[in-house]
């Protein structure tokens, strides 16, 4: 999706802003990368020596914190070596921490009509991050060897649906990407535990791939270009 | 009839242009923007920008302060409660101008 067809509103335009070069995508897939890697990669060696567990611990509480806490603020900073010099910066009518609070969060994209303009970074933490934790669940749940082709397909059905009308569309062939993943994960014969973890590890593969994309085109259509700034006339 | 028309010379002048209006108008559906910003989105060249933002600055209705986001200054703008008044005013006065007499008989 490229910026001819973002949303006609300022407000709704200021939002979408925030996933115009795509890092906010690539830094929570790559946390999730590293969660999921990690974990597929505990369950695969079985370390016994207590350093090495530890040592996946904490990359396991650093990826959470990467995925959750730290996104906003990791994206913020790239943003501002990134983007801000190139598009400019604006800050959408409403901050995702007010927007968290209220109800409506928990009905999102499924009324089918748009989402108000203030719900984009936590619509991006519900309903993207949130489909692909769901998605760990239902793999570690379901028996192999169906476990991820289900769950990768469910998430990818969810991913498509919850974003149709929101500020950052998936496009379906993208989407299908994500299912046919969980068929091929399907053939590496993992584990029941390692599936579970797997689920994460493609999401993760799959959100940064959309995200480096996204922000290949916008790198490529936005050159950086001299400073511009306010003088008094 | 006269008077409606009479009415436009009380129209506020800082806002009645169109790339004055235009930045208002932007400014009220977000929480702040930048120079950079703001001059993508209305197509302005950088003195353009600069010299109706401090028109608007000098009227009270935006606010303009230098900031860094990491190592990078910018210039961020917000529209004041003045100016979201003025441009209320303006948006009902010329409303109230353009109605189709016709219709409110």
């Amino acid at each position: 999706m490229g910026e001819q067809s973002f949303p006609e509103t300022p407000g709704r335009r200021a939002a979408a802003y925030w996933f115009i070069d795509g890092l906010p995508e690539v830094v929570a897939g790559a946390g999730l990368v590293a969660l999921g890697g990690g974990a597929v990669w505990f369950h695969q060696i079985k370390p016994y020596s207590w350093p090495v567990r530890v040592t996946f611990l904490v990359l396991g509480l650093v990826s959470l914190m990467v995925v959750f806490g730290l996104n906003r603020s990791i994206s913020l900073w790239l943003k501002s070596h990134v983007t801000f010099p190139r598009t400019g910066y604006v800050r959408p009518p409403c901050e995702w921490e007010e927007v968290a609070e209220k109800e409506t969060v928990l009905t999102l994209g499924l009324e089918g009509g748009a989402p108000p303009p203030d719900q984009n970074v936590t619509r991006f933490r519900i309903s993207t991050i949130g489909v692909i934790i769901c998605a760990q669940f239902l793999a570690g749940v379901v028996p192999n060897p169906f476990g991820l082709p289900i769950a990768m397909s469910g998430a990818a059905m969810l991913l498509y649906l919850l974003h149709r009308n929101s500020e950052r569309p998936y496009h379906w062939a993208a989407v299908l990407l994500l299912a046919a993943a969980g068929f091929g994960a399907m053939l590496l014969r993992m584990s029941q535990d390692e599936n579970s973890w797997a689920a994460i590890l493609i999401g993760g593969v799959w959100l940064a791939a959309q995200g480096a994309w996204r922000l290949l085109g916008y790198v490529r259509r936005n050159p950086r270009s001299g400073a511009v700034d306010f003088q008094r006339q | 009839m006269n008077e409606r028309i009479r009415d436009i010379s009380q129209l506020d002048r800082v806002i009645h242009e169109p790339a004055r209006l235009q930045i208002l108008m932007f400014l009220r559906e977000v929480e702040e923007a930048d120079f950079l910003y703001l001059q993508r989105e209305g197509g302005f060249s950088t003195g353009n920008l600069s010299g109706h933002l401090s028109k608007l600055e000098d009227a009270g209705y935006i606010r303009i302060r230098k900031m860094f986001k990491g190592k990078m200054p910018l210039t961020v703008c917000r529209l004041t409660a003045g100016g979201e008044k003025a441009l209320r005013t303006y948006c009902e006065q010329i409303a109230a101008i353009v109605q189709d007499p016709r219709k409110s008989e």
